[in-house]
């Protein structure tokens, strides 16, 4: 049987690193928001010129747009990034195009006006604050009736715990990608993600607890540290397969799947992997610290 | 006992079959309708989003449905099939086009201000407007025509009635009548007094809808449009008419255009992306649950059917994002089988007989899949109602019919299964 507990100062050690670099890559690097938040338009499109990047600086100034973002995909694959022009422009835009480039299609057209992008900020922050009060009130009712001296608000809590953790480090990974990448924007997808990861995370933690709960009631009078490390190692097998099935199918999407969707499926990577680590080395030492510390102040 | 578990297989079965009769693409059910089910994303199309001016509206839900009652009849008019039009929120219209080609000039269409005047006869052929038929787009008028004050916001009510044409003494003429309020009626009296004996027009964005003769000055406020050809026709007046009384303004505020090549391409990756992941998965259960796992992949596959024809019955708008939220679904059916598994396997370690481990590892299990895969549940339900945009709600519905599925075959399934399995003479077969 592995030992977790007794090395909680490591598992913390790590944790916090982790959670220490994301903060500063958060703050350093920020996010690279995507038109979905700002507004804009993108336009990506396909051409047989080898000079596009000029031709599409000669068509922009004669729309008089200059502030624009063009990334050159290869093999005449491109996709430029506008403020959100109108259907007019567009029109004007496509016409300049096919008369300029050799060859041009536009493989797709996304504009977002500045009221959708505040829509789905506003949206987006509501999601997660009721899914954080949503998992809450979900775990005091799962764990209402938890043995004395357990309490049924720790386990809530260090859940929580565990779960800021993962988002923390999860939007730190989407942060160090998204500066060298384009392609890792914050979008719907990204909030979707994030939520997604939150119901992963709490049902990986709440199958380490459950375990926890019944060996507790089973034999009440152990040492709480070696029942922790029974309940993780009993559930240690279910926590690997169980991730190892996700991650399967969801880095075979990721390698093979639709390239629009790669940055989404790779936060849940990310993500599910960090909430199954932190079911094991995050949420329970945490639980079992909070606990005993409130045994030795009950007793002082 | 057993009595029972055969009871649950047939019910099992007729489920299965139910499942595959939906499946199949030409089925007695809802066969036809498959590509129905693929989102803009795989398919290609458009999708636009439009915001109306509701500023000057007294009651706003009311127009803004109107509003998309007018967005659906030019969208009918464009020959697009299958349109999805909803409202969103307070102010916006989301259209989605599948399939369509021309966007820009669909664009143009849709989203003009729709405005109903009453124009009379001019003979300044510089200032005046030659004006084309609303019904006919190749018909031209021959006059030239200029705006009255009297437009669409004047107008109060536009019906459909019967008059004249005896046939056994029953009224059989339909006839559009028109009433304005009480501006209105003073407007066209003038109207009417000015044009005796002349054309006036009734125009809708641009196009005459109806270019009655003046037989009489009307100063009742009430208007009779006579010469429908049918009930029908009468009926679409007085709906234009209507939708014609208040101008909502709407702006395009959002656009997505996906290239139908882009659509296939990243379908064709996600089937094979999904497929490769899946066999790997199923592998990884066979080599680590043996025959269990065997059992694990069967119900798997019966999870697929299920989850699908639910898709199909709802019905669920498969996105990308959709796609991967049931592939992530299956990771799900997949845990609550491992839990069980895991379980069994400390049951059977303990002594216990295979068949009371399979018992009691279900049992035991039982209380953390339910509670762990609950909290999926209520993000999913979150994400389902403050996402107003179609791949995040998508994914949310998948995922969550996924996990409700995934509970009911990997407990009902696989456990029937195995224990019906354990208690005849295959049961040496049976490893965990």
């Amino acid at each position: 049987m592995y030992k977790f507990i007794k090395l909680t100062k490591v598992w913390f050690s790590i944790s916090g690193f982790l959670m220490v670099i994301s903060i500063i890559f958060i703050s350093v690097f920020g996010l690279r928001l995507g038109i979905d938040y700002k507004g804009g338009t993108a336009i990506e499109f396909k051409s047989d010129n080898a000079d596009t990047k000029d031709i599409l600086a000669d068509m922009l100034k004669e729309m008089s747009i200059d502030n624009y973002q063009y990334k050159d995909g290869g093999q005449g694959n491109g996709i430029l990034k506008l403020p959100s022009i109108s259907n007019d422009q567009h029109v004007q835009f496509s016409k300049l195009a096919i008369d300029k480039l050799t060859n041009y299609r536009e493989i797709s057209y996304d504009n977002v006006g500045p009221s959708i992008g505040k829509d789905l900020t506003n949206k987006s922050i509501l999601a997660v604050i009721l899914a954080t009060v949503g998992i809450i009130i979900y775990i005091a009712i799962a764990f209402r009736r938890v043995p004395k001296p357990l309490s049924t608000w720790i386990f809530g809590v260090s859940a929580v715990v565990a779960l800021i953790h993962d988002l923390l480090i999860t939007i730190g990974f989407v942060s160090i990608i998204g500066f060298f990448f384009t392609w890792m924007e914050v979008d719907a997808l990204f909030i979707t993600a994030m939520l997604t990861i939150m119901g992963f995370s709490v049902h990986d933690t709440i199958v380490v607890y459950d375990r926890l709960r019944e060996n507790f009631i089973h034999n009440p009078h152990q040492d709480i540290n070696l029942t922790a490390d029974e309940s993780i190692n009993q559930t240690l097998a279910r926590s690997i397969n169980t991730t190892l099935t996700v991650i399967i199918v969801l880095l075979a999407l990721l390698l093979l799947g639709a390239t629009s969707i790669q940055h989404f499926v790779l936060i849940l990577v990310f993500g599910i992997f960090i909430g199954t680590y932190s079911s094991i080395f995050v949420a329970t030492p945490v639980m079992i610290l909070w606990h005993r510390s409130k045994l030795t102040n009950n007793k002082m | 006992m057993r009595r029972n578990l055969w009871i649950v297989l047939s019910v099992i079965t007729i489920v299965i079959t139910f499942g595959v009769l939906v499946d199949i693409p030409k089925s007695p059910f809802l066969g036809q309708k498959i590509k129905s089910l693929l989102g803009l994303d795989l398919i290609g199309g458009t999708e636009l989003i439009y915001e109306a001016d509701l500023s000057q509206s007294s009651d706003k839900i009311k127009d803004l449905n109107n509003l998309s009652n007018v967005f659906r009849s030019r969208i009918d008019e464009l020959g697009v099939s299958e349109p999805t039009i909803q409202t969103s929120g307070s102010n916006k219209i989301i259209i989605e086009l599948a399939g369509i080609k021309n966007i820009d000039e669909a664009v143009n269409r849709i989203g003009a201000t729709y405005e109903l005047s009453f124009m009379q006869e001019t003979d300044d052929t510089t200032t005046g407007l030659q004006l084309k038929d609303y019904y006919d787009p190749d018909f031209i008028y021959p006059k030239y025509w200029q705006k009255t004050e009297l437009t669409g916001r004047q107008l109060q009510k536009a019906d459909v009635t019967f008059q004249g044409g005896t046939q056994n003494s029953v009224q059989t003429e339909p006839v559009v009548t028109l009433k304005f309020d009480n501006p209105g009626k003073e407007m066209f009296s003038m109207l009417t007094k000015d044009n005796l004996n002349k054309q006036i027009a009734i125009v809708l964005d641009d196009k005459i809808v109806s270019a009655p003769t003046v037989q009489t000055q009307i100063s009742s406020g009430e208007a009779v449009i006579t010469g429908s050809k049918d009930v029908k026709e009468a009926q679409k007046l007085a709906s234009r008419l209507n939708e014609g009384m208040l101008p909502v303004p709407a702006r395009l505020v959002g656009q997505q255009n996906v290239g139908a090549t882009l659509g296939q391409d990243s379908l064709k990756k996600s089937v094979v992306g999904g497929i490769i992941g899946l066999l790997m998965v199923a592998i990884f259960m066979v080599v680590y649950y043996k025959t269990s796992g065997l059992i694990a992949v069967f119900a798997l596959l019966i999870y697929a059917i299920i989850s699908l024809a639910i898709f199909k019955i709802i019905p669920v708008t498969l996105t990308l994002a959709g796609i991967a939220g049931f592939i992530l679904s299956i990771g799900m059916a997949i845990d609550a089988n491992i839990l069980i598994f895991e379980r069994m396997k400390e049951e059977l370690k303990a002594g216990k007989t295979l068949n009371l481990s399979i018992i009691d590892g279900f049992k035991r299990a039982w209380t953390s899949v339910r509670d762990s895969n609950f909290s999926s549940i209520i993000t999913c339900i979150i994400l389902y109602y403050t996402a107003g945009s179609g791949p995040v709600r998508g994914f949310a519905l998948t995922l969550v019919i996924g996990i409700l599925v995934s509970l009911f075959t990997a407990i009902t399934v696989t456990r029937t299964i195995l224990l019906l399995i354990s208690g005849s003479k295959l049961q040496r077969f049976i490893h965990v």
